[in-house]
């Protein structure tokens, strides 16, 4: 479990460091408060079940990034953070699970499962982002709706048949 | 499908629409990375669960508060699961006192593991049918949840109490060896009399010393007959107030008392019925032996405070229940409404016997003590002490139990008061 505090204070740190640094070298000194704002929410929140505060935190780094990304600050740094945002969030909720665990024998071979599947998750998503920056398509504003229609329906349709599977 | 995964699909239909609204591309990058996860879950969620169970209890039946062994194993009998949970029910009583009920791990396939804990629980039945599984993928986006079943029973008796049922010494009996002195002449151990010699009478019988005063004839010695009686139990289970705490304190000493009683009566022989009078209403009628015993001790294992019924509809109950001339043995607090019911059962030949816990006594020390507290508790408690008068004018051994003291203590000493009273 040291690991993954570790790997949690780790990832944390750069996805704060990545907006911090994108926010500031282009200029908007404004990001500051939104950290002070943010680190007094984790406090106050601190009391409640570990899902809202963790996934609040998360939207408002993804929020975060991608208002950075429209205001056309390096998309690199942005990438990163929202994709390190996302396994810190992973591993606060994997921590809370895991507290009071009986089973100390059989917790290193979940944890191993874990971290390997999330170690995964990351690096191909990480890689997919950046090589997907390198291509550039053009398509008319049509299309675009289409297809992102089309992406959004095939999302929700899939999420319902899982549903309705479990 | 659970909170996880809506999370990630509303953060990723929001970038596409973001991305739409601002026609810009970038934003789509950034969903990349949660479309990846959400297919590397996708790709491991468990097909199916083929999981075994078997529950075994160190005990089958347990004193209340006593502390039993649970052992759930569980066996996995398909392919390999990554991140499964597993939880055992609890009930409400439940005290866990070692180990725990649930866990999480990964079970390969043909891999087993255990759940070990140690509990104690109040007075009960308690039955289990399942353990509850719940596997999903390594980030626990998709669910499975099953119940895996896994049989287990535990019978919680009442606190066990000192008593001997020879302290009640009924009128009438049966006619078959036992340990009630049957106020006849025959085969006993207590001296009942002498009488004139019969050819055929035991010589070991034959009173010597009356021999020498009177030569010309000769005298037997006569014991008192031992028999079986006939004995009922009514517990009743009905509410009087809202003070629940305190009725349930003293309802439960009352269960402890008649599962005592019942145990000492059956052990001597005796024929004992029961009468768990309340909503819901249980019977058992007159039998001997030990399967008898553990009916008894299951029907009041399971007996519970319920709503107020009238106690007249006692009336309506077979005779077979009672059979006439019986002791019938109520545990109550007693209710002044109650009053004809007692009345009626000596009317019809039976020989009443009431153990009525002292709720005024109780609430008097749980309650702070204050002038009007104090006032209120001597009004009750004349109340109380006119009620159990009237009872005992109508013939109805009266056992006011303080439950502080000894229930074998207390019967004994009101008997003897009776008896007392009674030869004056």
């Amino acid at each position: 479990m040291k690991v993954f505090s570790n790997l949690l204070i780790i990832c944390l740190t750069i996805t704060i460091g990545c907006l911090g640094v994108g926010y500031i070298t282009g200029g908007y000194w404004l990001i500051l408060p939104i950290f002070i704002i943010m680190l007094l929410f984790w406090i106050f929140m601190k009391n409640q079940p570990v899902f809202w505060p963790t996934s609040s935190l998360l939207v408002v780094f993804i929020i975060l990034a991608a208002v950075g990304m429209l205001a056309e600050l390096p998309f690199m740094l942005m990438i990163i953070a929202g994709t390190t945002a996302l396994v810190s969030w992973d591993l606060m909720q994997f921590n809370q699970s895991m507290v009071g665990n009986a089973a100390p024998k059989t917790n290193k071979s979940l944890e191993k499962f874990h971290l390997n599947s999330l170690a995964l998750a990351a690096f191909a998503g990480l890689t997919l982002a950046l090589i997907s920056s390198y291509i550039s398509l053009r398509f008319p504003f049509g299309l675009i709706v289409v297809l992102v229609l089309i992406t959004v329906g095939c999302l929700i349709g899939g999420v319902q048949y899982i549903r309705k599977k479990s | 499908m659970n909170k996880k995964t809506f999370l990630l699909v509303f953060i990723l239909c929001g970038l596409f629409i973001a991305a739409l609204v601002a026609r810009n591309g970038n934003l789509l990058l950034l969903a990349m990375p949660f479309l990846v996860y959400l297919l590397v879950g996708l790709i491991q969620a468990p097909g199916e669960l083929t999981l075994i169970s078997e529950r075994t209890m160190d005990k089958a039946s347990i004193v209340a508060e006593q502390a039993v062994d649970a052992r759930v194993f569980i066996k996995n009998s398909g392919k390999g699961l990554a991140n499964l949970h597993l939880k055992d029910t609890l009930y409400p009583s439940m005290i866990v006192l070692e180990g725990q009920e649930w866990q999480r791990l990964s079970l390969g396939a043909g891999e087993t593991t255990e759940l070990n804990y140690r509990f104690t629980v109040g007075r009960g039945v308690y039955s289990w049918k399942s353990v509850h599984a719940g596997a999903s993928d390594p980030f626990g986006l998709f669910d499975l949840e099953y119940e895996i079943p896994a049989f287990g029973e535990i019978l919680v008796l009442p606190a066990p109490m000192k008593t001997r049922a020879a302290m009640l010494k009924p009128r009438f009996t049966l006619h078959a060896p036992g340990p009630n002195p049957a106020r006849l002449a025959g085969s006993g151990t207590d001296f009942w009399g002498i009488r004139e010699y019969r050819p055929g009478d035991s010589l070991r019988q034959l009173n010597w010393r009356l021999k020498a005063r009177h030569p010309q004839k000769m005298f037997t010695n006569e014991y008192e007959r031992e028999e079986i009686a006939d004995f009922g139990l009514i517990l009743d289970t009905r509410k009087f107030s809202n003070a629940d705490a305190m009725e349930e304190a003293l309802f439960e000493y009352s269960v402890s008392a008649a599962a005592s009683l019942s145990e000492s009566f059956l052990k001597n022989g005796n024929r004992v019925s029961l009468l768990v009078y309340g909503r819901p209403i249980n019977t058992v009628f007159p039998g001997y032996g030990k399967k008898h015993l553990n009916i008894l001790l299951r029907i009041l294992a399971q007996a519970k405070l319920g709503a107020y019924v009238p106690f007249n509809y006692l009336e309506y109950f077979p005779a077979r229940l009672f059979p006439t001339r019986s002791v019938i043995v109520i545990f109550s607090t007693v209710h002044p409404r109650d009053l004809d019911v007692y009345t009626r059962l000596r009317a019809y030949g039976y020989e009443v016997l009431l153990i009525s816990p002292d709720p005024v006594e109780y609430a008097a020390r749980l309650l702070p003590s204050s002038e009007l507290n104090t006032l209120a508790f001597r009004a009750a408690r004349i109340e109380r002490v006119v009620l159990l008068k009237r009872l005992l004018k109508l013939g109805v051994k009266v056992v006011d139990w303080q439950i502080n003291n000894p229930l074998e203590t207390v019967v004994h000493e009101t008997l003897d008061r009776l008896t007392e009273r009674r030869n004056i």
